[in-house]
C-alpha cells in the first residue's frame, strides 16, 4: 500500500495533539491524526462507565490560556469557560493570597505562554530577558513582597499557610490543589510553588470539563482539514537514515515528513524508538524523569440528586493529607484517602439520568502496585473511599448504583501512562519549563530528525491544557 | 552478592589485595618493591637492580603478572555490533582468533580508555582495558542483544615478552605456536586450558596468556620451568614502563587522562591528540563519539603526541659544566616537564626514560600540532644540581624501537 | 556614658569568638560575654563523667574554614585536627559498607552491592567537587541585599552569574537540580544500591526537619565534598581534645589579639533607646556599653529575648518570628568500658576510626522522618556515631572509650509539647541504645555512663532555640540572602549598632566559623 506522504502525522488523541494538528493544518499543511482509542480525548474523554452514566474525563482541567483559545478560535466551536467551583469558605481566603502573588502568577503565565526559555545555557540576550522579567515582577509586587515571594517558592505549602492561618481544616482546603500534580504531601518543600503553578492555570475551567474541550477541539481540527483516524494502534516509529519518516501501525505503515507524538515522553522516545537511536545521556535523563502516579480517579453513579457545593476537598487537616501521602510513599493504601470531590453531573447534567448524579473523585494518595496486588488494592481502596464519602453524606453509600476506580496501576497499563501519573510526569521545580521532560528536548524538538514531542510531559505541562500543542506546532511551522 | 575474591578468601578490608600469582611473585620479589595497581599488589621490580629485567625483555624473555587489567566478556548476537559502537574500531570486521587495539571515547570524542578486543569465536569477545569501564560501556548497551560480564577478577593473566618468548611457549606447550601478530588461540598447557594472544605492551615479540585463577600457580611454574634455559626472568612494572616508552605506547592516567574523571576540559584528549588516531575507524556509520571525531579529523590537530629524542651531548655538556659525570638512571620518569620552542611553551613531556638499547634519552610529549612534525627542533626543561636548564630535543617517529621480530 | 568597648559580643560560641578574634586583630577593643562556665557554645568539650571528655554537642569539625585556621593561626593556638578516616555503615542483614580514602578499596566495597555504583562513585565525587568549587566563594561573601540591592550587590550577583555560566552546561543543570531535588531523587540519577544511597542521603538532612525524599535536600550533599576542595588544609575530622578545642584555640587567638573574654556572664537584655542599641545589661545588673553590640545567639533570642519586640518594626518582627527552627535531633554521649563490637565487622579495626552511620535504607530513613512529622521521635532513628577516643587517647581513660551518637529525628515539638521531653528523655535514650544494639549486640553491657540530650535540653542548656543545632533550619528559603530574613542578611540588623555574627546568618551552621568571619569583615567595613 503506497500512501501519499502527509506533511505531519500527529500521534495521540488528546488536547495537545488536537491543538497542534489544528494549527499546522490551518497553515496549509496536510495533517493526519491517529489515536489508539475509539474516541478522541485520551484521559480527558467521556465514556459510559455504567448504562446511563458517563464519566467526565479523569482530570479537573483548567481553562486553556486565553492565547490558546484565541489562536484556535475555540469559541467558534462551542467552547465556553466558567469560574471553577471552589468551596465557599476557602475562596475568600485564597483570593488575597493570589492577589498578593499575582505578579508571580503572571510571570509563570508569561513563561507558559511562550516557547520554553533556555534556562541552562542562556544566551546573553536571554539573560537580559530573564533579568527584565524579574525586574518587572519585582516592580509590580513591591520590593518587600518580591523578596518574600522568593522565600515562599521553595517552601512547603503547609509552612506557608501556617504563617497566615491557624485553622488546620482551612489550611487543608487551601493546600489541596497543590498536591495533585506532583508526588508530594503538604509538608514537602516546594509545594508552595506547585500551589502557585496550579493556580497559574487560572480560576476558570471549560464548561463541561475535559470532554467539552475535546469536542470543541475536534470540531476545530476537522474544520481545519485534519484527517482523524481513531482505533489505530502504533507499534513504533519508522526510521530511514536516522530520520523518522512515519509510524508503523496495525493499519500498516503511515508515512509523513514530520511526526509529532503527544504520548508520555518515555513512550515517544524509549518505547517507540529503537534504543540505539537515543543517545545514552538522553536515555539516562529520561530514565530519571519522575512520573510516579499518586492520584486515582473514581467515578460514582448515584441514583439521587446531590445538593451542596460542586467541589469539595475531603481531608480534615494538612496532616491527614500528609498521612495519605506517607501511605502511598511507602506503597501502602491510606487508611483515610483524601479526596477532591466533583459533582460532575452538576456541570454537565447530560451525563447522568434525570434525578441522578455522577461524582468524580480524585483520590489522594495511591501508588502503583504490582499485578498481584492490583485487585486487593482496588477493593480496599474502594471501601475506604466509600467510608470517607459516608462521612460527607451518610446517604451516599446507599445511593451508589455503580462505580469505576482507575488507579495509577490502571493508568500505567491501560492508559499508556508510564508510572501512572495523570500529568505525564510529576510537576516539580526541576521538571518544569524547559527542564520538562529533560534538558535537550525541552523545546519539542528531539535528537531524532523528524520527530517532535508535545503533551503534558513537555513545557508548560498539564496546568495549561493545549499550550504545549500550540507551542510545538509553532516550532514545527517555523522549522519549515 | 559477594564480590568475587581472587583468592577465594573471605572479605578483608585491607588493600591492596594479592593477584592470583601472588604466591609465586611474593617470594621472588626480594627487593620488596611493590605498588598498588588497580587495588592489587603489583611488583615494581623483583631485585634491586632494574637492568636485568629490562634486558630480559629485550634479549631473552620476561614474565609479567598483568592480572589487574580490566577484562570484560562481551557475548550475544549483537556483540560485534555493540563493540563497534562503543569502541573506535569496526569490530564486525574482526575475524575470529584475531585481536585489535581499540580506543574508547565519550560522546564528545574524548578518550576514556584504550585496550584490546579479542574475538574468541563462539564464546564472544573479550575487551581488555586499563581501568574499570564495565559501567561505562554498559551505558551504551540498550538496544543491543549483548551480555557484559566483568571478568577482571576471574581471569588471571600473564605476559611473556621478549625474543625468546615463542621458544619458551613452544617448549612449555610441546607444540608449534604459529600465531601471527595480533592473533590468538585457545590451547592447553599440560592440561591447563588457556587463551594465548600475540599481544603485549612492550613493542617486542611477545604473548599474553589468560587462564582461570585456580591454574595460575601451575601455569607460572610451567613457564618458569620451560623458560629456565632461555633465561626467562620475572619482570616488574618498572622495566615495563621503560620498554613501553621505547615502543611509543601511551598510558592512561599518565600520557592522557580518562575523560569522565577530568575535572577540567583541558585535561581531556581525543585519540588523535593522544597519538592513537590510527585506531579510529571512521566512515562506517555512527559510533560513540564518531561525530566529534569526524569533525576533528577534518581540522588540523590542536595537540599531537610525539616522540622526543633529547640531545645526549647537550646533557653531557651540562653535567660536565658543573663537574659531574652524566647521570641517566635506567628508570622511566612520569614527571611532567615543559617543552619550549624558542621562548614559548608549546607542550609538555609526560613520560621519559633513558633507553638502554637505543642509548638515548627519549620521551613522549604532547605538543601543539604545528610543531609536531618529525625533525622539528624543540627545547626541554632539564634540572641539574638544582638549576634549571633547557636542552635541545628533536621530534622523532614513534615507536623509538621497533624490531622486526615484533611482527614476523 | 562613654563607650568603654568598641564591640561587645554576646555569646562565646565558635562564631562569636571568631568574630571577636577578627575584630581584635583589627585593633578593636572587644569583649565577649559567655553565659556558661565554658567557652564554645555548642562547640564545646566537657568532662561530663570523670575521665571522659565529650564533644557534648557538635562532634566533628566539618567545614572549619581553612582561611580562619590560617589567619588566626589556630595551629599555633593549639588546634590539632585528626582526619576522619572513613565512613562505616552496618546494615541489619549483617552486611556493611565502608567508604575509605582509598579509591580502589571503596570500589571493591561498593561492588559487593552494585558493580555499577562502584564504578560511578568516583565520578560522582568528581562532579560534586566541580560544583563545590562553585559554592565555596559564596560561603565567604556577604550576601546581597534582596530588598534594596545596591550597585555592589548587583555586581556580586553578576559575578555569580558569570561563574555559573562558566560551569559546564551539565554541571549547571546539576546545580539547579541540587537546589530543587530531594537527596534521594538526586542520588537515584547516579546510583542503584540502597546500601550506598542511604548513608549518602542522610548527609542531606542533618539538622533539618526534612526527609531524604523532601525536595531541596540534595544541596546539602555538596557539603560533604566541600572539605575535599580545601585540599591539603581540609578539615573533616576531630579536634584533638574534642570540638571544644576549636573554640579554645579561637579564644586563645582572640585573647592574643587583645580581646577580653568573660564566662559566667549571662546577658539579661540589650538596652535599646531611640532604635539604637547602646548597652548590654547582664543578669547581675552590670551595664556594659559599646559602640556596637554583636549578637552570637540565634535570631529569635537576639530580637525577642534580648532586644524586645517593642523596639522592632512589626514587619521585621513577623519575619523573625517566621524563621523556622524546629530542632530535629538529639545527642547521646556514652562512656564505654570497651570498644563496640559490630556484628558485620567484629572487633577493633580501621572502620571504627571514621564516622559510623546507622542508615539501613532509604525507606527506613523516610519512615524515621514520617514519625517525627506527627510529633514522635523515630522508633528507629538515623544515628551518626563517632568514637573519637580511638584516635585521641586524651579524652578517655586508657582502654575506655567515649562514643558520641547524633540522633535524628527527635522533634522539638513532641506530641505532648516540648516541655514533656524531660519525662521522655530516658525512653528516648533507650530507643537509641536499642537501635544500636541491633548492630552491635552487647553494647549495653559496656556502657559506664550515659548522657542524653533532647532538643529541649539543647534549648535549655545551650540556648539553641527549639534545639536547632544550626540556629535555624538550613532549608532553601532560609539560606543566603534570606538568612535570617530578606534585607537583613548582611549581619547588620534594623536596630542601630546591633549586629549578628552566628549560624543564624549566612552561610549558616556547622563548626565553620564563616558567619563570624564574614560578620567581622562587614562590621569593619561599615562606616559607623
Amino acid at each position: 500500500m503506497t500512501q501519499e506522504r502527509t506533511d505531519l502525522l500527529v500521534v495521540g488523541g488528546g488536547i495537545d495533539a488536537l491543538a497542534a494538528a489544528t494549527i499546522v493544518a490551518r497553515a496549509g499543511r496536510s495533517v493526519r491524526l491517529i489515536c489508539s482509542e475509539a474516541s478522541l480525548g485520551e484521559i480527558d474523554a467521556s465514556w459510559e462507565f455504567h448504562p446511563g452514566y458517563r464519566s467526565a474525563g479523569l482530570r479537573c482541567l483548567s481553562a486553556p490560556r486565553p492565547a490558546v483559545v484565541a489562536k484556535l478560535r475555540l469559541e467558534d466551536f462551542g467552547y465556553r469557560s466558567r469560574l471553577a467551583p471552589t468551596t465557599e469558605e476557602s475562596r475568600p481566603l485564597s483570593e488575597p493570597l493570589l492577589d498578593e502573588m499575582a505578579p508571580i502568577l503572571a510571570t509563570i503565565q508569561e513563561f507558559a505562554d511562550g516557547a520554553p526559555r533556555e534556562l541552562i545555557d542562556p544566551s546573553f540576550l536571554e539573560m537580559l530577558r530573564l533579568g527584565g522579567t524579574l525586574h518587572r515582577t519585582r516592580r509590580a509586587m513591591g520590593k518587600y513582597a518580591f523578596a518574600d515571594a522568593l522565600r515562599v517558592l521553595p517552601m512547603s505549602i503547609e509552612d506557608w499557610l501556617s504563617e497566615r492561618f491557624d485553622e488546620p481544616r482551612l489550611r487543608a482546603q487551601l493546600a489541596a490543589p497543590a498536591l495533585f500534580g506532583g508526588w508530594v504531601g503538604p509538608l514537602s518543600p516546594s509545594t508552595a510553588f506547585l500551589w502557585l503553578l496550579a493556580h497559574a492555570g487560572g480560576a476558570h475551567e471549560p464548561v463541561g470539563g475535559g470532554p467539552a474541550l475535546v469536542s470543541a477541539l475536534e470540531k476545530a481540527a476537522r474544520e481545519a482539514g485534519v484527517t482523524i483516524e481513531t482505533s489505530t494502534t502504533v507499534d513504533g516509529w519508522t526510521l530511514e537514515q536516522g530520520r523518522v519518516v512515519g509510524a508503523s501501525t496495525d493499519g500498516g505503515e503511515l508515512r509523513a515528513k514530520q511526526l509529532l507524538s503527544t504520548a508520555h515522553p518515555s513512550i515517544t522516545l524509549l518505547e517507540r524508538l529503537g534504543a540505539r537511536e537515543v543517545p545514552a545521556a538522553l536515555r539516562e535523563d529520561l530514565g530519571a524523569y519522575r512520573s510516579r502516579g499518586i492520584v486515582a480517579v473514581m467515578h460514582i453513579a448515584l441514583d439521587c440528586p446531590v445538593e451542596g457545593p460542586e467541589q469539595r476537598w475531603i481531608g480534615d487537616s494538612p496532616l491527614d493529607w500528609e498521612r495519605a501521602f506517607d501511605a502511598a510513599k511507602h506503597g501502602t493504601i491510606p487508611e483515610r484517602p483524601c479526596l477532591r470531590l466533583r459533582v460532575a453531573s452538576a456541570d454537565d447534567p447530560s451525563i447522568a439520568p434525570e434525578g441522578c448524579s455522577v461524582l468524580k473523585l480524585q483520590v489522594f494518595a495511591v501508588s502503583v502496585v504490582g499485578p498481584d496486588e492490583a485487585d486487593r488494592q482496588r477493593e480496599t481502596l474502594e471501601a475506604r473511599v466509600l467510608e470517607q464519602l459516608a462521612r460527607v453524606d451518610e446517604n451516599w453509600p446507599g445511593a451508589v448504583v455503580a462505580s469505576e476506580l482507575i488507579t495509577p496501576t490502571d493508568l500505567e497499563h491501560h492508559h499508556h501512562l508510564p508510572g501512572g501519573h495523570l500529568e505525564h510526569g510529576e510537576l516539580a521545580l526541576d521538571q518544569v519549563f524547559s527542564l520538562r521532560p529533560c534538558v535537550g528536548i525541552g523545546s519539542y524538538r528531539t535528537p531524532v530528525p523528524g520527530l517532535w514531542i508535545a503533551g503534558a510531559g513537555t513545557h508548560p505541562g498539564g496546568p495549561f491544557p493545549g499550550s504545549s500543542g500550540v507551542l510545538a506546532a509553532g516550532q514545527i511551522l517555523a522549522d519549515g | 552478592m559477594d564480590f568475587p575474591y581472587p583468592r577465594g578468601g573471605t572479605y578483608d578490608p585491607a588493600m591492596p589485595i594479592p593477584t592470583p600469582f601472588h604466591d609465586r611473585t611474593a617470594p621472588l620479589c626480594t627487593s620488596l618493591r611493590w605498588k598498588d595497581w588497580a587495588g592489587f599488589h603489583a611488583v615494581c621490580r623483583y631485585g634491586t637492580h632494574l637492568e636485568a629485567e629490562y634486558h630480559a625483555i629485550r634479549h631473552s624473555a620476561g614474565l609479567l603478572d598483568v592480572s589487574p587489567l580490566t577484562k570484560i566478556a562481551v557475548a550475544g548476537p549483537d556483540a560485534a555490533a555493540f563493540l563497534s559502537f562503543v569502541t573506535s574500531r569496526d569490530i564486525q570486521r574482526l575475524r575470529p582468533a584475531r585481536v585489535r587495539y581499540v580506543a574508547i571515547c565519550d560522546e564528545a570524542g574524548k578518550l576514556v580508555d584504550d585496550g584490546t578486543v579479542m574475538n574468541l569465536g563462539d564464546a564472544g569477545y573479550r575487551l581488555t582495558a586499563a581501568s574499570p569501564i564495565w559501567r561505562w560501556i554498559d551505558r551504551f548497551s540498550a538496544g543491543f542483544d549483548v551480555s557484559l560480564v566483568d571478568e577482571s577478577d576471574s581471569i588471571a593473566s600473564l605476559a611473556i615478552q621478549g625474543p625468546r618468548s615463542r621458544a619458551i611457549l613452544e617448549q612449555a606447550a610441546g607444540e608449534k605456536i604459529p600465531l601471527r601478530y595480533f592473533q590468538m588461540a585457545k590451547m592447553s598447557f599440560d592440561g591447563i586450558p588457556i587463551e594465548i594472544s600475540r599481544t603485549g605492551y612492550t613493542g617486542d615479540l611477545g604473548y599474553e596468556l589468560w587462564c582461570q585463577p585456580e591454574h595460575s600457580t601451575a601455569l607460572w611454574d610451567q613457564l618458569m620451568e620451560a623458560g629456565k634455559p632461555h633465561r626467562l626472568l620475572p619482570v616488574g612494572l618498572d622495566a615495563l614502563d621503560i620498554v613501553r616508552i621505547e615502543a611509543g605506547f601511551v598510558l592512561q592516567g599518565i600520557d592522557y587522562y580518562s575523560a569522565p574523571t577530568c575535572l577540567i576540559e583541558s585535561r581531556k584528549s581525543s585519540p588523535f591528540e593522544a597519538g592513537i588516531g590510527f585506531a579510529v575507524d571512521l566512515g562506517r556509520g555512527s559510533f560513540v563519539g564518531s561525530e566529534a571525531l569526524e569533525r576533528e579529523k577534518r581540522m588540523p590537530p590542536r595537540w599531537k603526541l610525539v616522540g622526543l629524542e633529547l640531545s645526549l651531548p647537550d646533557i653531557e655538556k651540562l653535567y660536565s659544566s658543573v663537574g659531574l659525570p652524566p647521570v641517566l638512571p635506567i628508570e622511566a620518569c612520569r614527571t611532567s616537564r615543559p617543552v619550549h620552542r624558542r621562548s614559548r611553551q608549546v607542550g609538555y613531556i609526560t613520560s621519559s626514560t633513558f633507553s638502554p638499547i637505543l642509548k638515548s634519552a627519549i620521551a613522549l610529549a604532547t605538543v601543539e600540532g604545528s610543531v609536531g612534525e618529525p625533525g622539528t627542533g624543540l627545547e626541554v626543561e632539564f634540572t641539574i644540581e638544582h638549576v634549571h636548564h633547557r636542552i635541545p630535543a628533536t621530534v622523532v617517529e614513534r615507536p623509538f624501537f621497533d624490531p622486526p621480530r615484533k611482527r614476523n | 556614658m562613654a563607650a568603654v568597648y568598641d564591640q561587645v559580643i554576646i555569646g562565646g560560641g565558635h562564631n562569636g569568638l571568631t568574630c571577636a578574634a577578627y575584630l581584635a586583630r583589627a585593633g578593636r577593643k572587644v569583649l565577649v560575654l559567655e553565659a556558661r562556665h565554658v567557652l564554645g557554645g555548642a562547640a564545646v568539650t566537657e568532662e561530663v563523667f570523670p575521665g571522659f571528655k565529650y564533644s557534648v554537642c557538635s562532634y566533628v569539625v566539618s567545614l572549619l574554614r581553612p582561611e580562619i585556621i590560617r589567619e588566626l593561626e589556630l595551629t599555633r593556638h593549639g588546634l590539632e585536627l585528626i582526619p576522619l578516616e572513613c565512613s562505616f555503615s552496618p546494615f541489619p542483614d549483617g552486611s556493611s559498607l565502608v567508604r575509605w580514602p582509598d579509591q580502589e578499596q571503596t570500589r571493591r566495597e561498593i561492588a559487593r552491592f552494585s558493580r555499577r555504583d562502584a564504578e560511578t562513585y568516583p565520578l560522582f565525587g568528581d562532579a560534586m567537587m566541580r560544583l563545590a568549587r562553585f559554592v565555596r566563594p559564596i560561603l565567604e561573601m556577604t550576601p546581597p541585599d534582596a530588598i534594596d540591592p545596591g550597585l555592589g550587590d548587583l555586581l556580586d550577583l553578576l559575578k555569580l552569574g558569570r561563574r555559573f555560566r562558566q560551569l559546564d552546561p551539565v554541571d549547571r543543570l546539576r546545580k539547579i537540580q541540587m537546589f530543587t531535588m530531594s537527596a534521594v531523587d538526586f542520588l537515584d540519577r547516579w546510583f542503584e544500591s540502597d546500601a550506598l544511597k542511604a548513608p549518602m542521603a542522610v548527609s542531606g538532612i542533618i539538622g533539618t526537619f526534612l526527609g531524604v525524599r523532601s525536595p531541596g535536600t540534595a544541596y546539602v550533599l555538596l557539603h560533604h565534598y566541600m572539605g575535599e576542595i580545601d585540599g591539603a588544609s581540609r578539615s573533616w575530622g576531630f579536634a584533638r581534645g574534642g570540638t571544644g578545642a576549636v573554640s579554645c584555640a579561637i579564644a586563645d587567638a582572640a585573647r592574643s589579639f587583645g580581646a577580653e573574654i568573660r564566662t559566667e556572664a549571662p546577658v539579661a537584655r540589650i538596652d535599646v533607646r531611640n532604635g539604637e542599641a547602646r548597652t548590654v545589661v547582664l543578669e547581675d545588673g552590670t551595664e556594659i556599653s559599646a559602640r556596637q553590640i554583636v549578637s552570637a545567639v540565634d535570631p529569635r533570642r537576639t530580637f525577642f529575648g534580648l532586644v524586645g519586640r517593642e523596639h522592632l518594626d512589626p514587619d521585621f518582627a513577623t519575619s523573625i518570628e517566621r524563621f523556622k527552627y524546629r530542632g530535629s535531633s538529639g545527642k547521646v554521649n556514652l562512656a564505654l568500658d570497651r570498644l563496640p563490637n559490630f556484628t558485620s565487622r567484629p572487633g577493633d579495626g580501621p572502620h571504627l576510626r571514621g564516622d559510623i552511620a546507622i542508615a539501613p535504607s532509604i525507606d527506613a530513613l523516610e519512615r524515621a522522618y514520617d514519625e517525627a512529622k506527627y510529633g514522635r521521635w523515630s522508633s528507629r532513628p538515623y544515628l551518626n556515631i563517632v568514637i573519637p577516643s580511638v584516635v585521641d587517647p586524651t579524652i578517655a581513660p586508657p582502654g575506655k572509650h567515649v562514643m558520641s551518637i547524633f540522633v535524628q529525628y527527635a522533634p522539638y515539638q513532641l506530641e505532648g509539647g516540648p516541655e514533656s521531653w524531660p519525662q521522655h528523655r530516658e525512653a528516648f535514650g533507650d530507643t537509641v541504645i536499642e537501635t544500636l544494639e541491633e548492630y552491635c549486640p552487647g553494647l549495653s553491657d559496656s556502657i559506664l555512663h550515659r548522657q542524653v540530650l533532647t532538643p529541649w535540653d539543647l534549648e535549655q542548656e545551650f540556648g539553641l532555640t527549639e534545639g536547632n543545632i544550626f540556629h535555624g533550619e538550613l532549608s532553601l528559603e532560609q539560606l543566603f540572602f534570606l538568612r535570617p530574613t530578606a534585607g537583613w542578611a548582611r549581619y547588620k540588623t534594623p536596630v542601630k549598632n546591633l549586629w549578628m555574627c552566628a549560624s543564624g546568618t549566612h552561610p549558616g551552621g556547622g563548626v565553620m566559623g564563616a558567619p563570624g568571619r564574614n560578620a567581622a569583615r562587614a562590621l569593619l567595613k561599615a562606616r559607623v
